[in-house]
C-alpha cells in the first residue's frame, strides 16, 4: 500500500503534523506556557 | 596513521598549553584591591588635537580593524574545513582552493595588525583615561593578547608556507594540526577582544563606582560575553565566505580561459555556500544576544528596539533582505549549470514571491518611540494599515519563511545534479514535500497564534518557529543523504553561469560589510553617553548618538575604505603569481 | 573594464544604502548636559511641572511606562486607587508587617524609584522571578541618575497625578544644582513649533504659563499686553538688564540665547505675544 506515493504523502502529512504539534506543545510547556491561551488580539 | 595522530594530539596539546596561562591568569585568586573607582574625566580632559573628531577616528579604525580581523579569522576556519573535505573526498580541487583562500588572507593579515595598532594608538591618544582604566581591569590579559597575536602570526605563516611541503600522506595531518592551532589561537584572540567590548556594555567584576572587586575572569565573563562570542563567530564565517565569494566572482569575470572560469565558478559557489551556512543561524544568535541584553538591562534593550535606534533595525532588515535575495538569486542562476536544472527552475518564481513578501513584512516598521513631529505624521505609534505586519509574530514568521526558502533554493540546486536510484525515491520525495508543507504551516500557525495572544506568548511562540525551521533543514538533509546514496551524479558544468549572477556575489560582501558597520554602530550606541555603561561616563564633546544619516555616511566611507584595501590585497595576492616574461633575446645582427 | 564595472556596481550599492539611511527620520540623541538651573526658587507647582518633564525626559520613564504593557501605564491609570491598593497589599511589608517598607504614598513612591524590587507590581516582575525582581532600574543610580531634588519632583508629579497634594520638601539652596535632561534634538533643523520650543526651554517652571501656576517669575500669559516684542526678547536674552517689580534678580537663567536657535526664539516670542490676544 505504501507503494503509492500519494498514500505516502497523506501519511507523511499526518505524521509530520503530529510531530510538529507535539514539538510545539513540548516547547511551549517547557517555557511554562500552556498551549491554547485565550486568543484575543492585543 | 599512528604517527599522524600523535602529531595531531601534540599540536592540540600545544594549543591548549598556549591558552592555559590565559585561563589560569584569569581564574586565579588574583583579586587586586584597587578600590578606587573608574576615572571621571571632564570635558577638558579629553585631548583635542587639531580639531579632529576623535570619535570618528576611533570609530573608523575600530570598524576597519574589525572588518579585517573578521576576515582573517574566518578564512582559516573554513580553509581548514575545505582542506579536510579534500582529504575526505580525495578531490584535489578542495585543497587547491583552501590554499587560495589562505593566499588572500596572508596579505590582509599584516594590514589587520597595522590597523589594530593604529586603533590602539588612537584610543591611547584620544581616550587615555578610558584606556588606563581598561588596562587596570584587564591587567595581564592585554599582554597575553599581544603574545597570542604573535603566536597567531607564526602559525599563520607556517600554515600557509608549509602548504605544499606538507601536502600529502601523513604530512597532511600534521599540516592540518597546524591549522587547528592557528584557528584555536584565532578564536581565543577574538574571545579576548570580545570580553573588552562586552565589558564596556555590561561591566562585571567591578562595583557600582567601578572599583575592581573581582578577578580578570569575572570581568571577562560578563553577561554579554558569550552571546557576543557566538554572534561574532557566526557572522565572521558568513562574512569571510561573502568576501571570498566576491573575489571569486571578480576572477570569474576577469578570466577568459574556460578552465579557470570553471574553477572560480566553483569557488564562488562554495564560498556562497559557506556564507549561507554561517548566515542561517545568525538571526537566532542575534535573538539570543538581544534577549541577554534585555535580561541584563531592560533599559538598554528598549533603547535598542524601541528608542531612536529602532529605525536602524529597518535598515538592518533592508540589508539582510538584500543579502537573502542576492544569495537566492545566485542559487537559482546556478540551476543552469546542470542539465536537469530546468526541471526545478519552474519553482523559482514561487520561492521568489515568498522571499520578497517576507522581506516586505520585515521592513514594515512597528511602534517606535517617536518624536512629536513624527507622531503627527504617522497619527499614532502604530501605522493604521501596516500596524499588524510590523509586530513581532509577523516578523518572526517572515524571517523563518525566508530562511526555509533559502534552504529550499540550495536543496534544489544540490538535487539538480543527482538522480536518486533508491527504490523508494518517489515516496521519499513525498515525505520531504509533506515536511515542507507541514513545517511552513506550523511556522505560519505559530505566527498567527502569537499575533492573537499576549506578549509572553508572542515571545514564547517564536521558539517553535525557529525550531521548526531548523527541523525542516535537518530532517530534509537526513532524508536527502539517505535517498541520494549511490545516486547517479550528473555533470555539473562549472563555469556555465551568467555574468549577471556574479554581481549577486558582489552584493553579498558589500551588503555584509555595510551591515556589520551598522551593527557596530548600534552596539556602541547602546551604551548611550557611557564609555562603560553605568560606570564611566563619556564626557567628551562627542558623547551624543549621531543621526542615522550621519552614521550611514560614516559607515559608507569606512566600507569604501575597506573595499579599497581589499582590492589592494587581492591585487597583491595576484601580483605574487605574476611572472614577467623573459626578455626576448636581442636579435644580433 | 571588468574592474570598473564591478567596482562601480559595488559603489552604487553602497550609496543606495547610505541614501536609505538618509531618508529615514534623523534624530540625534544628545548626552545630558550638566547645567546649572537654580531650582531653589521652585514652588510646588514648579516642582510638579518639573517632575513631569523629568518623567518624559531625563528619567526616561515613558520608555517603559507607556501603553505597550511593559510597565504600569502611570500616565493613564487611576493612580490614587492603584497606590492605595499597593499600600494595602499584604505583600507590602510596610503596612501589614509593620516592617520598614512603605507606609505612606510618598514612601511607597520613593521606594518604587530607588528600590524597585522591594515591592513588585503583580505580573510585572522579571520573567521567572515570580514578581520578586523588578525590571525597573533604580532611578537614582546610573544610567538614569536622578538626584534628590529630581526624585522629589517626580514624586510630586505622581502624587499630583493621583489628585493629592504633594508632600515632598521643596528644594533648598544647597541642592539647587540639577542636571539638564538629555534632549533629542532634530539635527540642525530649528524647531518651528512654539509648544516644542517651550517644552525644551521650560519657562513654565518659573512663570505662570498656561496654567502651570509657578510664581518665581511674573505671569507670562498676559505678557503681550505688558511688553513689546523687542522688550520680551531682551528680557529673555538679558534677564538681569531690567528686573521686574517685586521679583529678584539672578533667578532667570542667562543662557537662553545659547539654548535656542534664533528662529526658535522668534517663534517663542510670537507665541507669547499671541497668547494674550
Ligand atoms: C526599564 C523600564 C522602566 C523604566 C525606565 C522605569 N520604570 Fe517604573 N516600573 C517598571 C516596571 C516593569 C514596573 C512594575 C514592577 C514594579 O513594581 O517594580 C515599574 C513600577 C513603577 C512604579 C510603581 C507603579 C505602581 O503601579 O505601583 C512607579 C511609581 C514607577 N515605576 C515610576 C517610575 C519612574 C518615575 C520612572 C522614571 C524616573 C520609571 N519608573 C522608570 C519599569 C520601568
Ligand atoms: C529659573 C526660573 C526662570 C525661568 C526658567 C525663566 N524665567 Fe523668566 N523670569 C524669572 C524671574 C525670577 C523673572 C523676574 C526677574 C527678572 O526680570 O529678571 C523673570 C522675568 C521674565 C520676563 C520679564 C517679565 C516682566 O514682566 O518684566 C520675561 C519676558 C521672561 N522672564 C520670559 C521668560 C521666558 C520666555 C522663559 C523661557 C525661555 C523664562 N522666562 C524662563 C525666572 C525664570
Amino acid at each position: 500500500m505504501l507503494g503509492n506515493k500519494w498514500v505516502v504523502f497523506v501519511v507523511a502529512l499526518v505524521v509530520w503534523a503530529a510531530f510538529f504539534y507535539s514539538m510545539d506543545k513540548f516547547i511551549m510547556e517547557y517555557q511554562g506556557l500552556p498551549v491554547g491561551a485565550d486568543m484575543m488580539p492585543v | 596513521m599512528k604517527h599522524s595522530q600523535t602529531l595531531a594530539a601534540t599540536a592540540a596539546l600545544a594549543a591548549i598549553a598556549f591558552i592555559l596561562p590565559e585561563i589560569a591568569m584569569a581564574s586565579g585568586e588574583e583579586v587586586v584591591s584597587i578600590l578606587e573607582g573608574a576615572p571621571k574625566p571632564s570635558r577638558g580632559d579629553y585631548p583635542v588635537i587639531a580639531g579632529i573628531s576623535a570619535r570618528t577616528i576611533a570609530w573608523s579604525l575600530a570598524q576597519m580593524h574589525l572588518f579585517l580581523a573578521a576576515f582573517v579569522l574566518a578564512v582559516p576556519l573554513f580553509a581548514i574545513s575545505t582542506e579536510m573535505m579534500g582529504v575526505i573526498t580525495k578531490d584535489d580541487r578542495y585543497d587547491t582552493m583552501s590554499r587560495e583562500f589562505m593566499k588572500i588572507t596572508m596579505a590582509a593579515y599584516s594590514l589587520t595588525a597595522l590597523v589594530g595598532g593604529g586603533l590602539l594608538l588612537a584610543l591611547l591618544v584620544f581616550y587615555p583615561h578610558l584606556m588606563g582604566y581598561m588596562i587596570k581591569v584587564f591587567r595581564g590579559q592585554m599582554l597575553i593578547y599581544a603574545a597570542l597575536f604573535g603566536l597567531e602570526s607564526i602559525t599563520l605563516y607556517i600554515y600557509f608556507y608549509s602548504w605544499d611541503a606538507l601536502r600529502r600522506g601523513n604530512r597532511k595531518w600534521f599540516h592540518m594540526s597546524i591549522g587547528l592551532v592557528l584557528n584555536t589561537v584565532g578564536l581565543t584572540l577574538m574571545f579576548v577582544a570580545n570580553a573588552w567590548t562586552s565589558f564596556m556594555m555590561s561591566p562585571s567584576g567591578v562595583d557600582a563606582a567601578g572599583a575592581i572587586t573581582g578577578t580578570v575572569w569575572e570581568a571577562t565573563r560578563n553577561p554579554l560575553w558569550n552571546p557576543l562570542n557566538l554572534h561574532r563567530f557566526l557572522a565572521n564565517i558568513a562574512y569571510g565566505g561573502a568576501i571570498v565569494g566576491g573575489y571569486a566572482a571578480y576572477m570569474f569575470l576577469a578570466e577568459k580561459r574556460a578552465e579557470a572560469k570553471a574553477h572560480y565558478d566553483w569557488m564562488g559557489y562554495t564560498s556562497n555556500f559557506i556564507a549561507i551556512i554561517g548566515f542561517l543561524p545568525l538571526p537566532f544568535a542575534g535573538y539570543w544576544l538581544m534577549a541577554e541584553i534585555y535580561a541584563y538591562s531592560q533599559q538598554m534593550g528598549i533603547t535598542a528596539m524601541g528608542g531612536i535606534l529602532a529605525w536602524l533595525f529597518i535598515i538592518q532588515a533592508v540589508l539582510i533582505g538584500t543579502i537573502m535575495l542576492a544569495a537566492n538569486y545566485y542559487l537559482w542562476s546556478g540551476l543552469m549549470r546542470t542539465d536537469r536544472g530546468a526541471e526545478y527552475a519552474k519553482y523559482v518564481k514561487y520561492i521568489a514571491v515568498v522571499i520578497v513578501g517576507g522581506f516586505l513584512v520585515w521592513v514594515t516598521p512597528h511602534s517606535l518611540v517617536l518624536t512629536p513631529s513624527e507622531l503627527q505624521v504617522l497619527g499614532g505609534t502604530n501605522h493604521k494599515v501596516l500596524g499588524p505586519l510590523g509586530i513581532m509574530p509577523a516578523k518572526n514568521t517572515a524571517v523563518n519563511l525566508m530562511l526555509v526558502m533559502t534552504f529550499l533554493s540550495f536543496q534544489m540546486f544540490y538535487r539538480s545534479s543527482r538522480v536518486a536510484t533508491v527504490s523508494w525515491a518517489k515516496q521519499g520525495n513525498m515525505v520531504i514535500i509533506a515536511l515542507y508543507v507541514i513545517g511552513i504551516a506550523n511556522i505560519v500557525g505559530a505566527g498567527i497564534y502569537g499575533y492573537f495572544t499576549p506578549t509572553v506568548y508572542k515571545v514564547g511562540a517564536s521558539v517553535p518557529q525557529v525550531t521548526t525551521t531548523l527541523m525542516i533543514i535537518v530532517a530534509s538533509v537526513v532524508i536527502d543523504v539517505l535517498m541520494l546514496r549511490g545516486a547517479k551524479t550528473e555533470k555539473v558544468h562549472w563555469g556555465r553561469m551568467s555574468e549577471r549572477s556574479q554581481y549577486a556575489l558582489f552584493v553579498l560582501p558589500v551588503a555584509f560589510t555595510w551591515l556589520m558597520g551598522l551593527m557596530g554602530y548600534i552596539r556602541s550606541s547602546l551604551r548611550t553617553n557611557w564609555h562603560i555603561y553605568t560606570i564611566m561616563k563619556d564626557n567628551s564633546s562627542e558623547a551624543y548618538i549621531p543621526t542615522i544619516g550621519e552614521a550611514g555616511n560614516t559607515i559608507t566611507a569606512i566600507t569604501l575604505g575597506f573595499m579599497a584595501i581589499m582590492v589592494f590585497v587581492f591585487w597583491l595576492s595576484r601580483l605574487g603569481a605574476t611572472k614577467q616574461s623573459e626578455p626576448k633575446q636581442e636579435a644580433s645582427s | 573594464m571588468t574592474f570598473l564595472k564591478t567596482m562601480g556596481f559595488s559603489i552604487v550599492a553602497m550609496f543606495l544604502f547610505a541614501a536609505f539611511s538618509n531618508i529615514l527620520p534623523q534624530v540625534q540623541s544628545d548626552a545630558p548636559v550638566e547645567e546649572e538651573i537654580p531650582t531653589d526658587g521652585f514652588d510646588m507647582a514648579g516642582m510638579i511641572a518639573y517632575g513631569e518633564r523629568l518623567f518624559t525626559g531625563k528619567g526616561t520613564c515613558t520608555l517603559c511606562h507607556n501603553d505597550l504593557g511593559r510597565a504600569p501605564d502611570l500616565l493613564v491609570m487611576n493612580l490614587s486607587t492603584a497606590f492605595n491598593d499597593r499600600l494595602a497589599d499584604p505583600r507590602n511589608e510596610g503596612v501589614s508587617a509593620g516592617g520598614e517598607g512603605a507606609s505612606d504614598v510618598e514612601a511607597y513612591l520613593r521606594e518604587s524609584l530607588v528600590d524597585p524590587s522591594a515591592y513588585v507590581v503583580e505580573g510585572f516582575g522579571k520573567k521567572g522571578s515570580n514578581d520578586t525582581i523588578s525590571p525597573m532600574p533604580a532611578v537614582d543610580a546610573p544610567p538614569i541618575e536622578l538626584n534628590e531634588v529630581e526624585l522629589n519632583a517626580v514624586i510630586a508629579f505622581l502624587q499630583d497625578g493621583a489628585g493629592w497634594d504633594p508632600t515632598v520638601p521643596l528644594p533648598s539652596a544647597e541642592e539647587a544644582v540639577i542636571e539638564e535632561e538629555p534632549e533629542e534634538v532634530e539635527s540642525a533643523e530649528p524647531e518651528t513649533d512654539p509648544l516644542v520650543v517651550l517644552d525644551n526651554v521650560y519657562c513654565a517652571g518659573c512663570h505662570d504659563l498656561e496654567g502651570s501656576e509657578a510664581d518665581v517669575g511674573p505671569n507670562l500669559d498676559d505678557i503681550g499686553t505688558r511688553m513689546t516684542q523687542g522688550e520680551i526678547i531682551e528680557a529673555i536674552l538679558y534677564p538681569n538688564a531690567i528686573i521686574a517689580d517685586g521679583y529678584e534678580a539672578d533667578y532667570m537663567p542667562e543662557d537662553f540665547g545659547e539654548q535656542m536657535h534664533t528662529v526658535e526664539l522668534m517663534v517663542l516670542v510670537d507665541y507669547l505675544i499671541n497668547l494674550s490676544n
